[in-house]
């Protein structure tokens, strides 16, 4: 079943006099539960892709679709709302709330999911997954009195708490060792086959490609094979 | 959504202690200065009644401000008919003469007030400024004795017209020094007895005018009205009559002060709004990474908002403390403005100690003032913050 569809996407960022052309024509489809890797050189638009596909950024041109709906018509609060309720993402620098423990940072995704939430659910929910990435017994630390490895664990816990439909994870080993790196994939194929969450994560690390069940190649904006 | 504001600002400590700081300051000041006017004001007013209005006035109706003639002829008749009302405490008569002072080289042009020493204590204090008792003497303006150098010992003339129109002229030795909270007064008033003042200009019972002490300053308006239609050959006038130049003033002054006190505002919201705006670049990648998550543009913007009011309203509430504890100091205690007042007329009839008063509307503003300057500060910077899509937040270095 596909859920995320791209027609023929186009992304040029202007920045003064210069054009940059990240993606060109870019068509791809994604289905329920897939676990695929984005990969590419540096530059080749794999971060921008991740982006439009997650409703952070809208294309130049082209048509991006969730569930059929067209993104483009989308207002900003519109497309907030399906992040919020969609998507999960998980960034190559963690990009935790430094103010914030482990336990708030998780805290703040599910928040604004269910705002209604008893406060016992919520906190059943988050020590559960915190437990899941083995961080339950460093839910109270904050992100800088962490490792690498136990960081992208907090982001990985704070895109799942939520049960998003979709995770992009954008070269989420990338700022890791090899061995923390594996780990965290492994992580993210079993919550993919248990949970049946699709997972769409940029990477040009070949140790984890070869755990994906479905590859994108990307050079220069453009998808050079599969 | 508060938790994190409340965490973002403590995230800076020094920044958050700059902004807050700049706010008490500002409404601390706020607080103490309209205590400090207020103070000047209320004095102001108890001086100039207590000194040249009294509660109300009674002149002839052909009287003249500048001149200062045109005189009550029977003040008794008058007198006899004030008996009946039960608001007037006291009234005492005064008869006003427009003459110079000279010592054989120089003159120097003053009001001569002829008064009844006994009867004008109840109604004004001037004694209470004086270094002697009137007695067959006279009382000058201290700005007077520094102009002609009086001494111990020294004469002075005392020339005016008198009521025949005769230039008459009275040496003087006995001269008391006249110091009070009235620069006008001091600069340019001489009190004498007023039967000396009638021998001298050969004036038999006319006054320039009865002054009257009611038992309310604040009701002398109804006062003055009652007594208009029962004296209706006279001029009467209250104290917000007499003094209306002077309080026109003083509004003109609080004017000024509240154009100050914009400015300091404007400081307020300035700091505030560099502050916040600091901190929104330093945090656009956090903002983007909230958003990312599926906080709404909306909810970005509440959450800077939010870290606005927490800073104004602390910012509000300890200049409100501060400002009260200082202003209740002088309060009790008052101020000594003695150094500054002393050769300086700034417009306010004060000398020596003024005690602030309490400015409750001033309180209330405050306590608002720093919530709605730092909402105002941050809208701006949360408006950019607002602005900016994800993508472009997390792109920011």
């Amino acid at each position: 079943m596909i859920v995320i569809e791209l027609k023929d996407i186009e992304k040029i960022y202007v920045s003064g006099k210069y054009r940059v052309k990240a993606l060109r024509g870019i068509d791809l489809q994604i289905s329920k539960g897939e676990f695929t890797a984005v990969v590419g050189p540096s530059g080749s638009g794999k971060t921008t892709l991740l982006n439009i596909m997650g409703c952070i950024d809208l294309p130049t041109r082209g048509s991006v679709t969730l569930h059929g709906e067209e993104l483009q018509t989308k207002k900003p609060e519109e497309l907030a709302l399906l992040r919020r309720n969609y998507f999960g993402f998980i960034f190559q620098s963690f990009n935790l709330i430094p103010v914030l423990t482990v336990y708030e940072n998780v805290e703040i995704a599910l928040k604004l999911r269910y705002k209604n939430l008893q406060k016992k659910e919520r906190e059943k929910r988050i020590l559960s997954i915190l437990e899941a990435v083995g961080l339950s017994d460093k839910w109270n630390m904050k992100p800088l009195e962490l490792s690498g490895g136990e960081q992208q664990r907090v982001s990985i816990a704070r895109a799942l708490v939520k049960d998003p439909e979709f995770v992009l994870a954008d070269e989420p080993t990338a700022n890791l060792d090899s061995e923390t790196g594996k780990s965290i994939v492994e992580l993210m194929r079993k919550l993919n086959a248990e949970k049946g969450v699709t997972f769409v994560f940029s990477t040009h690390d070949p140790l984890i490609v070869e755990h994906a069940k479905r590859i994108i190649k990307l050079r220069d904006g453009k998808v050079v094979g599969e | 959504m508060w938790k994190l504001a409340f965490k973002n600002l403590l995230r800076d400590k020094r920044r958050t202690l700059l902004t807050f700081g700049i706010l008490t300051v500002a409404i601390t000041y706020y607080i103490v200065i309209t205590g400090m006017l207020g103070g000047f004001e209320k004095e102001s007013i108890r001086n100039f009644i207590a000194l040249q209005s009294s509660h109300m006035v009674i002149r002839s109706e052909d009287f003249n401000e500048e001149t200062l003639e045109g005189y009550i002829e029977t003040p008794s008749e008058i007198e006899n008919k004030l008996e009946k009302y039960p608001f007037i405490k006291a009234y005492t008569e005064r008869l006003k003469i427009v003459g110079f002072l000279d010592n054989g080289i120089d003159q120097y042009p003053v009001v001569i007030v002829g008064i009844d020493p006994e009867r004008d204590k109840a109604v004004f204090k001037t004694f209470e400024y004086a270094d002697a008792p009137l007695r067959d003497g006279i009382w000058i303006g201290s700005s007077i004795k520094k102009h002609f150098d009086v001494k111990e010992g020294d004469y002075l003339f005392l020339n005016m017209r008198g009521k025949n129109g005769i230039i008459v002229s009275r040496e003087v030795e006995k001269k008391s020094i006249l110091n009070t909270p009235d620069f006008e007064i001091n600069n340019s008033h001489i009190y004498i007895d007023i039967n000396l003042l009638r021998d001298m200009g050969n004036f038999k019972d006319e006054v320039t005018q009865i002054n009257i002490l009611t038992d309310e300053f604040n009701k002398a308006e109804s006062y003055k009205n009652r007594l208009i239609s029962a004296f209706k050959k006279f001029k009467i006038t209250s104290w917000v009559d007499e003094g209306a130049d002077f309080l026109a003033i003083s509004k003109t002054k609080n004017a000024a002060q509240a154009v100050l006190l914009f400015f300091i505002i404007l400081i307020g919201i300035i700091g505030t709004a560099n502050t916040l705006l600091i901190s929104v670049f330093e945090k656009t990648r956090e903002i983007g990474t909230l958003k990312a998550i599926g906080m709404t543009d909306r909810e970005v913007m509440k959450l800077f908002l939010s870290e606005g009011v927490l800073i104004g309203v602390a910012g509000s509430l300890s200049g409100v403390i501060i400002g009260i504890l200082i202003n209740w100091y002088f309060v009790v205690h008052g101020i000594d403005w003695s150094p500054l007042l002393k050769d300086m007329d700034v417009g306010y009839k004060v000398m020596g100690i003024v005690k602030n008063t309490w400015n409750i509307k001033s309180i209330i503003v405050a306590l608002f003032l720093g919530p709605l300057t730092t909402i105002f500060a941050s809208y701006f910077p949360s408006k950019r913050a607002m602005k900016m899509t994800p993508a472009e937040c997390l792109r920011w270095v």
